[in-house]
């Protein structure tokens, strides 16, 4: 009892002089009443990713910094936004859908111009109403290799594109597209869109936006006996798209016309499904493996490289498993078509993403096999440790979008 | 059943005892015991915050005919499904929740009846005009084409020609017995 009352004693004292040594200190000065951070030039290992709101299907671009998954900045959009990049990254155009009363009213499809030092909007330039493709889908708007361009991919089911002039920051016009999906930048001032008889199509415009002349290439990949994805990587001009099977197909779209290069396999199509033993010891993850995922391939320009979310065909049963999340990534030289790396993740990735430079950081969102729990996780790309993850980043990471100014 | 059967039985039970009852191991157990595979897919399951409707009260059909529970995503009609399921917000598994519109272009798929072994043809409307249901969410994939072939795609927001583009949740309705079970983008 005695120690006790003592050593309360004490503690009153030492809190009165804590108070009295605090009192003398200077005191902090009032906060600015209205402040607003700015962001600088982007970092080597900048991204955004998008995060999807499953509340009301609305999106949300946000940026952190790799090296300390940092939050930096975010816009919020409507529903199913898309976003470019500038190539110098000094704007920011996302294609978003909204009502004037939230779920109900009067349509708007825009894009939101943003600067990239106060992520505040610049412009809102108006897009026919109701025509932009809502999908869970990468790929619905791309600039031109002419930056000045923007071409936004509608679905209503008719397919068409339309061409925004970030100068004169207005729509000018709007092309058919029938049959075809999607856009990928080709050349200088135009577009390839996926077409579902296998083949694609090419829509070049000219110095004013509007339409010059389209081409349709012959077919390149048969979809009824093996699908492509459309969430291809980009190394460079040429895009690679991996197939529900296991194969890739490089399209280079560098010049006005797509340049098809010859399909190559990921997986050894020769390897046989594993006896009972070996699938049990292995837990699963013998005999054949499979692509999938959802942004399930990433490129990187400088190292000539390929990263594929692969997982084995047990865990899932080979039938409708092109979402299928992984616990590999598999890495491509894409030169000499051979895998060069294997790096399997804490969990499964959905998606996955790299950065351009040359200490690339790959970017995963996936899942924790036992808790199910969903993780944005980032490793090094090369050895493929895992280095750290970034905690409360909203609903879902659908995709990655690394700003390719700061690899510069 | 031989001695290897019963001892990789055995072993594919504990494995999938040994660890969590929804994790991934449990289904590979599940696989490697030829059980009907849970489908792994990236929103589906992977989520702890997600909803999925795995601690919704059950509900059935009433007819034996169409079994299985409707806000089960393992429910037969549900194998090209993507969304949340509208039998769990009031609606059914063919009827949108009150005050939602059925968008009238669909994307079909062909679910097999577990009860008379049939191929249907199910065509899978979202409704639309309020925001997302949030419960029940679902992804399978089975013969799931890419957006180039839009009528077989499941991640198209199919709010088309309704007044809203809003998506509340969907639903997967029987068109007819397929004539010809169709296989393409299964692989």
């Amino acid at each position: 009892m005695r120690v006790a009352s003592v050593a309360l004693r004490f503690s009153v004292l030492l809190a009165t002089v804590f108070c009295l040594a605090a009192s003398v200190r200077a005191e902090l000065a009032p906060d600015p009443a209205s402040a607003s951070a700015t962001v600088g030039r982007p970092g080597p290992h900048w991204t955004f990713y998008l995060d999807f709101e499953l509340a009301n299907f609305h999106g949300r671009f946000v940026l952190i910094d790799g090296d300390d998954a940092e939050f930096l900045a975010h816009v919020s959009a409507g529903q199913m936004p898309s976003l470019a990049i500038a190539p110098d990254a000094s704007e920011l155009y996302v294609s978003e859908t909204t009502y004037t009363y939230g779920s109900r009213g009067q349509r708007h499809d825009i894009v939101t111009v943003y600067d990239t030092t106060h992520y505040a909007a610049q412009a809102h330039i108006a897009l026919p109403t109701g025509k932009r493709a809502l999908m869970a889908s990468l790929r619905r708007m791309t600039l031109l290799g002419d930056p000045r361009f923007l071409a936004i991919y509608n679905y209503t089911p008719a397919t068409s594109l339309s061409i925004v002039d970030l100068k004169e920051r207005r729509h000018v016009a709007e092309a058919p597209a029938p049959g075809c999906h999607l856009a990928f930048p080709t050349g200088e001032r135009g577009v390839s869109m996926l077409c579902g008889d296998g083949t694609m199509a090419t829509l070049v415009f000219d110095e004013r936006g509007e339409l010059a002349r389209t081409h349709r290439s012959a077919r390149f990949f048969d979809p009824d006996a093996d699908p492509i994805k459309t969430d291809a990587a980009r190394i460079g001009s040429t895009w690679y798209f991996v197939s529900y099977a296991g194969d890739v197909y490089p399209v280079d779209l560098s010049g006005e016309r797509p340049v098809f290069e010859p399909s190559w396999a990921l997986v050894d199509h020769a390897v046989r499904p594993a006896g009972w033993l070996r699938a049990l010891l292995s837990l699963g993850k013998a005999g054949p493996w499979k692509p999938g995922g959802m942004q399930l391939a990433a490129g990187h320009s400088a190292r000539k490289e390929l990263y594929v979310i692969m997982h084995p065909i047990l865990w899932s049963q080979g039938k409708g498993d092109h979402d299928f999340p992984g616990p590999e990534i598999w890495v491509f030289d894409v030169e000499r078509r051979q895998r060069v790396r294997r790096l399997p993740v804490r969990g499964v990735a959905v998606s996955v993403g790299v950065t351009q430079d040359d200490e690339p950081l790959l970017l995963v969102s996936g899942a924790d096999i036992e808790t199910e729990e969903l993780h944005l996780e980032i490793y090094d790309a090369v050895s493929g440790s895992f280095l750290r993850e970034m905690f409360e980043y909203g609903d879902t990471v659908f995709a990655f979008e690394p700003v390719l100014g700061g690899a510069r | 059943m031989s001695a290897i059967d019963r001892m990789a039985d055995r072993l594919t039970r504990t494995l999938a005892q040994r660890t969590s009852r929804r994790g991934v191991l449990a289904r590979i157990g599940a696989g490697l015991l030829g059980a009907a595979a849970t489908p792994l897919l990236p929103v589906s399951r992977a989520g702890a915050g997600i909803p999925n409707g795995r601690d919704v009260p059950p509900t059935t059909t009433g007819n034996p005919e169409d079994p299985g529970n409707p806000r089960s995503c393992d429910y037969w009609r549900y194998c090209g499904i993507d969304g949340f399921l509208c039998s769990c917000c009031g609606g059914s598994a063919s009827s949108c929740p009150p005050g939602t519109e059925m968008g009238p272009i669909t994307w079909l798929g062909t679910c097999q009846n577990p009860a008379d072994e049939k191929h249907y043809i199910i065509r899978y409307n979202d409704c639309c005009g309020k925001f997302a249901c949030k419960r029940c969410f679902c992804n399978r994939n089975e013969r799931e084409e890419p957006k180039y072939r839009p009528q077989k795609n499941n991640e198209i927001h199919w709010c088309l020609g309704t007044k809203s583009t809003a998506y509340t949740c969907s639903v997967a309705a029987i068109v007819g017995v397929a004539l010809e079970r169709d296989d393409a983008g299964g692989a």
